[in-house]
C-alpha cells in the first residue's frame, strides 16, 4: 500500500545536553514540557494528587502548571505546610471530571476505529490484486482508462437511481403518517434520516489519503 | 513496553491507586530530569499526595526553592503568561482526539467505499446500501472520475480508440466486470459517454446541483460521531 515515507519511529535519545541553542533544543523543550504537564495532569486525575511544576525555557521564559491551584500550592510549599488530610480523592471540579471521562471515551472510540482500519486494510489489499481497476491509474493504459470512465459513469447513474428510489419511498412513508402536509416538490422539508457521519458535501477522501 | 488502555478516571481500588501513584511519580520525576539534562533548564516538580505528609520533590527541596523564587521574582505578567490550567489542557486533548477520530473515520469510510465500488463494478448490485453510503460512494466516484479524466488529459493525444484493444494487456480480467455488458458495446458507448461528460447536465439522467440539494446534508456536525458498523 503506497504511503508517505514513514519516519524511523521511537528513537532512543542520548541523555546529554543538546549542544547550542538550536532548533532541536527548542523543539525538544517544547515537546517534553508538554508531555511533562500531561503526565502531571494524569497523575492528579488517577491518584488524586496535587502537583505543581515550574519550568524555565532555554530563553528563560517561565512555564508552570498547578493542579488544582498554582498559587495555593506554591504558598503551601513555601510555608512548609503539610498536605491536607482531604487529599487523594477524585478531582472535585466537575468540569475536569467530565472532560477526563470524555477523553477516556474518545480514546476507546479511537481504538475501535483503528481496529476497524486494520480489518479494512486487509480487505483492500486482497481486492487490489483481484480487480484491475484498483490498480494505480498511472499503470493503466488509455483504453483501460476510457473503459473505466464509462464504468464510473454507469455506476454513478445507478447510485443516483437508487438514491432516488430511497428518497421516494421515504417521502411516501412520511406522507403516509402526515397526510395533511403537501410535500415540497423535489426537496424535503426536513431530512428524515439522521446523519451524524461527516457530511459528504464537505467531505473529501483526499484528506484521508495515507 | 506493553501499552495498557488508560482509563482517565480516579482509581477507586486502593492498592491500584497506590501502586500507580508510586510508578507515575517516579516516571514524572524522571521526565523532569530528562528535560533538565537535555535542555539545560531549571525545572522543579512538587507533588502532594495522601501517602506522605511531606511533598515529593524533585530535584531537591533546596533546588526547588531556588526555582520557585526565581519564578516569584519575575514580574506578574510574566508569571501568569504561561500558566497551564488542567481544564484547558484536557479540553485541547479532547479536541485533538476528536480530530484523530475524524481522520480515522474518513480513512475507514474510504476503504469501505472502495470495496463497495469494486463490488458494484464487479456486477453485484447496490442492494441494501443506505443513503449515507450512497452519498459517500458518490463522492468517491466523482473523485475517481476526476482522477481518471486528469490522467487521460495528460497522456499523449489519442483520439481514436484502437480497434485491437479487446485483446490488449490484462485482457482476461476485463470480461468479468462491465455490469454484464460486452466489452465492445461498452467501447462504442464510451464515445457518446465521453461527450456527455463534457456537458453532463442535460444528457444524463440527473442534474448535478439538484442532486446536491437532495442528498447532501448541509450541517457538518463535529461533535456527534455516529460510528459506522
Amino acid at each position: 500500500m503506497a504511503g508517505k515515507p514513514r519516519s524511523k519511529g521511537r528513537q532512543r535519545v542520548e541523555m546529554k545536553p543538546i549542544e547550542e541553542n538550536n532548533a532541536r533544543k527548542q523543539v525538544t523543550f517544547s515537546k517534553r514540557k508538554h508531555g511533562l504537564f500531561k503526565k502531571a495532569s494524569e497523575l492528579c486525575v488517577l491518584c488524586g494528587a496535587q502537583v505543581v511544576i515550574i519550568v524555565f525555557s532555554p530563553a528563560n521564559k517561565a512555564y508552570s502548571i498547578g493542579i488544582p491551584d498554582f498559587n495555593m500550592l506554591v504558598d503551601r510549599f513555601l510555608s512548609g505546610a503539610p498536605a491536607p488530610p482531604s487529599l487523594g480523592f477524585a478531582p472535585q471540579i466537575p468540569t475536569v471530571r467530565e472532560l477526563a471521562k470524555q477523553l477516556t471515551e474518545l480514546m476507546n472510540e479511537l481504538e475501535v476505529q483503528e481496529k476497524r482500519a486494520k480489518q479494512l486494510a486487509e480487505i483492500s489489499e486482497e481486492s487490489e490484486e483481484k480487480y484491475w481497476w484498483e490498480k494505480p491509474i498511472e499503470k493503466l493504459e488509455l483504453s483501460e482508462l476510457m473503459h473505466l470512465q464509462g464504468l464510473y459513469e454507469e455506476l454513478r447513474r445507478k447510485v443516483a437511481e437508487r438514491a432516488d428510489k430511497l428518497l421516494i419511498s421515504e417521502m411516501a412513508l412520511a406522507q403516509a403518517s402526515m397526510p395533511n402536509i403537501v410535500p415540497l416538490p423535489g426537496l424535503e422539508a426536513n431530512p428524515i434520516v439522521r446523519n451524524d457521519n461527516p457530511a459528504p458535501q464537505v467531505f473529501s477522501f483526499r484528506f484521508g489519503e495515507n | 513496553m506493553a501499552k495498557t488502555k488508560l482509563k482517565l478516571a480516579w482509581l477507586s481500588n486502593n492498592l491500584a491507586r497506590k501502586n500507580t501513584y508510586n510508578q507515575r511519580k517516579k516516571g514524572l520525576m524522571k521526565k523532569a530530569e530528562e528535560l533538565r539534562t537535555l535542555c539545560g533548564v531549571n525545572v522543579c516538580t512538587i507533588i502532594f499526595s495522601s501517602y506522605n505528609r511531606e511533598p515529593d520533590i524533585w530535584p531537591s527541596q533546596g533546588d526547588a526553592f531556588l526555582t520557585v523564587n526565581k519564578f516569584k521574582e519575575l514580574p506578574e505578567t510574566e508569571q501568569y503568561k504561561n500558566v497551564v490550567h488542567q481544564e484547558d489542557s484536557l479540553r485541547s486533548r479532547v479536541k485533538k482526539m476528536e480530530g484523530e477520530i475524524h481522520r480515522q473515520l474518513t480513512k475507514n469510510i474510504k476503504h469501505r467505499m472502495t470495496h463497495l465500488m469494486s463490488q458494484a463494478l464487479h456486477g453485484q448490485g447496490l442492494h441494501g446500501v443506505g443513503r449515507d453510503d450512497l452519498n459517500y460512494l458518490m463522492v468517491l466516484i466523482e473523485e475517481k472520475m476526476k482522477d481518471v479524466k486528469g490522467r487521460i488529459d495528460v497522456l499523449p493525444e489519442n483520439t481514436t480508440i484502437p480497434s485491437g484493444v479487446g485483446g490488449g494487456s490484462g485482457g482476461d480480467e476485463k470480461t468479468d466486470i462491465a455490469l454484464g455488458v460486452p466489452l465492445e458495446a461498452l467501447q462504442r458507448q464510451q464515445q457518446s459517454w465521453n461527450m456527455n461528460v463534457m456537458s453532463p447536465n442535460d444528457q444524463m439522467g440527473y442534474n448535478g446541483n439538484q442532486m446536491d440539494a437532495l442528498y447532501f446534508n448541509n450541517a457538518l456536525d463535529d461533535e456527534a460521531f455516529s460510528f459506522l458498523p
